[in-house]
């Protein structure tokens, strides 16, 4: 990896993480949200039965429903940082799944 | 609920309506004129003004021939026909050309139904880019294309959908609210009111365009996604997972079944005529083809039935024969959406919810400014709100003056075809930005707001009068069936919607009548959180 990107990287983290400290639901409805949705989703995708193309689909439709989902928790929860912590847990189950998931191909 | 909780979810409405409000608007209001899309292209092209003819001249021989020319350059790698419709009266037909492995040739043409002469295949212009800006809000290339612009659009319609989650909790009282339209009291009362009453009466239709918009744009995002997480980035392998793989070629050649005997088909269930076909494999002995019916009996944009391309036999495709909840599910998408399972009194009845929307957003932003403006809310200085305001005005009528603009401008233009596209994106963006600048040095957005809507009214009659100038046809010919009667229908309602907007403007007040509370001083600081 070059080192242009690396600085990159570590500035855009730095900033993720100053975000989340000074506005955690601000940042939880614009980038945590996003990021449980596509992890959550994906680990669903991946481990729930039945044909792919089938669960696919119907994902489809659902994860609009997801996403708008968690935005509305990080408002609608008293503790600011239990909504944070709780959309990067479930990111980090959603990949921990993905991560250990036989790839389709 | 709790009175901190209530704080937290209106804040949650405000901030989702006040940072996107703008860009909901531009949605809503784009996608309100997109549900014309087919009126709109009969209308702005004269070459697409034949009379429909029951009974078409055969076709066959001309396709084959045009098909046979093409292979003999080069292999067909996909070719799908249309046969004569009341919006595109003609036939027409796509072939995707493999010459070599660096060259490859789209070839589009279109026949006369009856004299199957060849007809001009004009360029996109107007109604391309007024349905185009809505799906994808034409996102040049540049800063990655349209699939940007895409999800960025269904980003909108999440947003609208927590919008409507908040909204209906943020109202305690719906039951009152209904039925509460206090218009003989203050500006902001009248706003308000009507922003509660078009919001939860529209309910049911704003969610099902929230949540439809939102997947038919999400999932331009997700594919890939799903792809790099599920099939190591095989997007390909997504699609045949999700889609089902076309059949094979057998590798032999074979007589296709005609054209014209496939047109004398009819839908099982529904009896309606084949509107247009994809093929796989044509002139192979495996090839199937994939007619597709209007949707009658199903809630899709169109019914399809997979034939034998040599003796037209039912046969199984995975294209058109698999008929799963996950299938009936995601086909509803865009029916549903652009409101195509109905005739045109339900895209109307769409036009006018859709429309109402895109008011519903203009007057949460304006409610938002207005107790800024006005009220004792808000920290920052006058001047910050009132250029938000003359903003506001601007790119909330002035996508109005822009999309009348181009009506006029398809008249008027007499530049290239190949250009034509890009000429209409640049009308578009200058009477835009004309608008929003006149907003500004108008300093007065009421006046700025009556002026610019009858000037958009005035242009859409115009418009009218143009088209008729400049073509020859007249709404009077169309509409007593000499003609092409849907641009007719387009005619009659341009100069409706053009006075209804000039009596809008004609009623809306001059000035603000009643003084708002003094600002105070100086705000108190508000916490981040």
């Amino acid at each position: 990896m070059s080192p242009v990107l690396i600085i990159i990287l570590v500035v855009a983290l730095a900033g993720v993480i100053y975000a989340t400290v000074k506005a955690p639901r601000l940042t939880s409805v614009l980038l945590w949200s996003l990021v449980a949705t596509t992890f959550s989703s994906a680990a669903i995708l991946l481990t729930l039965p039945g044909p792919f193309s089938e669960k696919a689909l119907i994902m489809t439709v659902a994860v609009p429903l997801i996403w708008a989902g968690y935005q509305f928790w990080c408002y609608w929860d008293a503790n600011k940082w239990r909504v944070v912590s709780g959309l990067i847990a479930i990111s980090v189950i959603g990949g921990i799944v993905v991560y250990l998931t036989e790839p389709l191909v | 609920m709790d009175r901190v909780r209530h704080k937290r979810n209106y804040d949650l409405h405000s901030w989702t309506g006040v940072a996107l409000g703008m860009f909901l608007y531009i949605v809503c209001f784009t996608g309100s004129i997109a549900l014309f899309y087919h009126e709109m292209l009969s209308w702005e092209d004269p070459t697409k003004r034949i009379e429909l003819q029951a009974e078409p001249a055969a076709f066959n021989e001309t396709f084959t021939q045009w098909v046979d020319g093409l292979s003999a350059e080069g292999e067909v790698e996909f070719l799908n026909f249309t046969y004569p419709t009341v919006y595109e009266p003609y036939y027409q037909a796509y072939a995707h050309q493999h010459i070599s492995d660096d060259e490859h040739a789209d070839h589009f043409m279109r026949w006369h139904p009856t004299t199957l002469e060849q007809v001009e295949v004009r360029e996109d212009g107007m109604a391309r880019w007024l349905y185009d800006f809505h799906r994808d809000l034409m996102w040049p290339t540049q800063l990655g294309g349209r699939t940007i612009g895409r999800a960025l659009v269904g980003v909108a319609g999440v947003i609208l959908l927590l919008s409507i989650i908040t909204g209906v909790i943020a109202h305690t009282k719906i039951r009152e609210e209904l039925f509460s339209l206090r218009y003989l009291r203050s500006v902001r009362l009248k706003w308000q009111d009507t922003h509660k009453v078009l919001g939860l009466w529209g309910l049911p239709f704003y969610a099902m365009i929230a949540l439809t918009g939102a997947v038919l744009g999400i999932v331009t995002l997700l594919a890939p996604i799903i792809a790099v997480l599920a099939f190591k980035g095989d997007q390909q392998a997504l699609f045949d997972a999700v889609i089902g793989q076309p059949p094979d070629a057998v590798g032999v050649q074979a007589q296709m079944i005609s054209v014209d005997e496939l047109a004398q088909m009819r839908h099982p269930e529904s009896g309606e005529a084949p509107w247009y076909v994809i093929t796989h494999h044509w002139g192979d002995e495996g090839a199937v083809l994939d007619v597709y019916f209007k949707s009658e009996t199903e809630l899709k944009y169109a019914e399809g039935v997979s034939v034998s391309g040599t003796t037209g036999e039912f046969t199984y495709s995975a294209t058109t024969d698999t008929e799963t909840p996950g299938n009936r599910l995601t086909a509803a998408m865009a029916p549903l959406h652009y409101g195509t399972y109905g005739g045109i009194a339900l895209k109307a009845l769409y036009f006018v919810l859709g429309m109402s929307l895109a008011v519903i957003t203009a007057l949460g932003t304006m409610m938002w400014i207005e107790r800024r403006l006005h009220g004792n809310e808000g920290n920052r200085s006058q001047v910050f709100y009132r250029g938000l305001s003359r903003l506001n005005v601007g790119v909330c009528v002035g996508i109005l003056v822009a999309s009348s603009g181009l009506f006029i401008h398809n008249s008027l233009y007499v530049g290239s075809e190949a250009a034509r596209l890009a000429w209409t994106g640049w009308t578009y963006f200058g009477l835009w930005f004309a608008a929003i600048a006149y907003a500004f040095a108008r300093k007065d957005e009421y006046k700025a707001t009556i002026e610019m809507m009858a000037a958009s009214g005035a242009a859409l009659i115009a418009a009218s009068v143009l088209n008729s100038v400049t073509t020859g046809h007249t709404i009077w010919s169309g509409l007593l069936g000499n003609g092409h009667a849907p641009t007719a229908w387009v005619d009659v309602t341009l100069i409706g919607l053009g006075m209804a907007t000039i009596a809008i403007a004609a009623s809306l007040p001059k000035a603000r009548t009643e003084k708002g509370r003094p600002k105070k001083a100086k705000a108190e600081p508000v916490p981040a959180e």
